[in-house]
């Protein structure tokens, strides 16, 4: 006994390294225990960049908060709900909350995630649409969960007319579905809303628009047709009438502390009024956690395959000739390049990057040679081969442009 | 306080230092245990080897080794431990000076303990000095410098994702 603390014994370094081990794994398992939320603590979710370090202020008409806004000790990610159990999700909190960062966290955990309708059936696959007009795969500072790896795993709509179609579009599946639903038949796989900006819609889209949502709300549960997210503002929840009907309509609510009390009490239910701190929201089960996406996880997603089921503006009424309302999101539309992902191969790993605007950016002093370059192709730079490549192909863009301005 | 936003990955984007600390998920999230383990053993490695480290500096000062030197090395490792947690994903060059000390002492600790007596051994025990020698120490040497900053790296390469 007396050798384990004699510092001349190697029985001392033994124990004392297995010591060590045990506190190391005691420090990791607690650590793992607690909430991880990965909007990054202090972030203002839409403006990710930096760091929140103000107070955080409640609206006017929010109650007196309880507590401090310290995370909960134990709380429940909400990315990690399946969208058969969250079903239609409705969150609510002023601007820069976090309510576009936590849509698409949810949109791509939604998207690793096997749904089942009963434990051990068959898998239903996950039609992702964003339905706003402020989408972006990707901005540096605004947008920083990258989704431009899955551009062809989801649809984006963001032009209002192409918004409209669609949810047109969801309402005669409904209808179709039910018909199946009726007859007791599987009525397909999931079609996963996610709808930004619904204060926009609603003023430019007008009556229309509310009763779509309302009649998905109300049958796309049973067709598999779900508001897999949508933004409200608290003012617009009152105004919805913030009723039975609406908890009726969305079984998933999600509340920031900045919206007023009535609100809250929608949303929430008995829930006390609370401080939510960054990265967490209130439900009326209790506070739950956003975890961020990684971008491995995001890699592993664009790496599958595609879905194979048409857009749903394909299923949409035909359009008249010139009418390029409905056309899909293209890249120049980030004025950021897009990343390669693993179906690249080393010939066309850049395919997607634009050099020509990256050497505009730089001939006018935008961006750094290598920033942007690091930033557009996702490379570091150094004497690896992807960045040479890439090197070589904006020195190409730089001197085409030099010759096009002699 | 003000808190600034640093480019912690290097792509030019400038994000919040205060990512969760063992986010597991941010890496591939196959086979956790197996990445705790590791975890637990690199940094149990290196506690011990600095602890061993300030032994020997002990010794080497005052001809004795005794709990203080001990104390002295638990206190070393928890500063470098809590230096590179905290220095990590925020600045390279903190992290460095962090994981540096720590990467020296389990290189010296191995080659002490392992590495050099299995070289020479292995060498036929040449004598000390000849090339023979100089080229087993020296193998000996380069293999626990790349183990030394392998190990202590590995740890938090896979708590905390690929970036310092």
């Amino acid at each position: 006994m007396c050798k384990m603390f004699d510092v001349n014994s190697p029985w001392f370094y033994v124990v004392t390294f297995v010591g060590f081990c045990v506190a190391f794994w005691l420090f990791i398992s607690w650590h793992q225990r607690m909430p991880a939320p990965a909007v990054r603590q202090g972030s203002g979710g839409g403006k990710q960049s930096r760091p929140d370090t103000s107070e955080h202020k409640p609206a006017p008409g929010a109650g007196k908060h309880e507590e401090s806004s310290t995370p909960p000790a134990r709380a429940t990610a909400i990315t990690a709900r399946p969208i058969l159990e969250r079903k239609n999700t409705a969150v609510a909190a002023i601007s820069g909350a976090g309510k576009t960062f936590t849509m698409n966290a949810v949109a791509v955990h939604d998207r690793t995630r096997v749904e089942r309708a009963a434990p051990g059936g068959p898998a239903i696959p996950v039609q992702t649409v964003f339905l706003s007009t402020h989408f972006t795969y990707y901005h540096p500072e605004d947008q920083q969960i990258d989704l431009r790896p899955l551009r062809d795993h989801i649809e984006a709509y963001f032009i209002l007319d192409a918004i409209d179609r669609v949810l047109t579009v969801c309402g005669k599946l409904i209808d179709e579905r039910m018909e199946l639903y009726r007859s007791g038949r599987d009525v397909g796989h999931i079609i996963a809303l996610y709808i930004g900006e619904h204060g926009q819609l609603k003023d430019r889209l007008g009556e229309s628009y509310v009763q779509r949502i309302a009649d998905i709300g109300d049958r796309g549960r049973k067709t598999r047709i779900f508001i897999g997210y949508i933004e409200l503002h608290s003012a617009l929840v009152a105004e919805t009438g913030g009723s039975g009907a609406f908890r009726e309509k969305f079984q998933t609510r999600l509340v920031a502390d900045s919206v007023d009390d009535r609100t809250w009490k929608v949303f929430t239910g008995d829930q006390p009024r609370v401080k939510t701190p960054r990265g967490f929201w209130m439900s009326d089960e209790g506070m739950v956690a956003v975890v961020e996406p990684t971008s491995a996880m995001i890699t592993r997603i664009a790496a599958q395959h595609p879905p194979t089921w048409p857009r749903l503006i394909d299923l949409a009424a035909p359009v008249s000739r010139g009418e390029t309302m409905a056309k899909p999101f293209h890249r120049g539309e980030t004025h950021v390049s897009p990343i390669a992902t693993l179906q690249n191969t080393p010939d066309d790993v850049f395919q997607n990057v634009d050099f020509t605007t990256l050497a505009r950016l730089i001939k006018a002093g935008l961006v750094g040679e290598t920033k942007g370059l690091e930033a557009a192709c996702e490379v570091h730079a150094g004497k690896g081969e992807r960045y040479q490549l890439a090197r070589t192909k904006l020195k190409e863009a730089l001197e085409s442009l030099d010759r096009a301005e002699e | 306080m003000t808190i600034t936003s640093h480019d912690i990955d290097g792509d030019g984007v400038r994000r919040e230092p205060d990512a969760p600390l063992f986010d597991f998920n941010r890496l591939d999230d196959s086979r956790p245990l197996i990445k705790k383990a590791a975890c637990v053993l690199g940094w149990g490695n290196s506690a011990i080897t600095t602890i061993a480290t300030t032994l020997g500096i002990q010794h080497w000062l005052y001809g004795l080794r005794d709990p203080r030197g001990a104390l002295a090395g638990i206190a070393l490792a928890a500063i470098l431990f809590a230096g590179q947690i905290y220095t990590l994903r925020k600045s390279r060059s903190g992290y460095a000076v962090f994981l540096t000390p720590d990467a020296l002492m389990t290189a010296w600790q191995w080659c002490n303990w392992i590495l050099i007596p299995l070289a020479v051994k292995l060498a036929g025990s040449p004598d000390f000095g000849s090339r023979r020698w100089v080229i087993a120490v020296g193998s000996a040497a380069i293999i626990g410098g790349v183990g030394g900053i392998v190990s202590a790296r590995l740890p938090e390469k896979l708590a905390f994702g690929r970036d310092v």
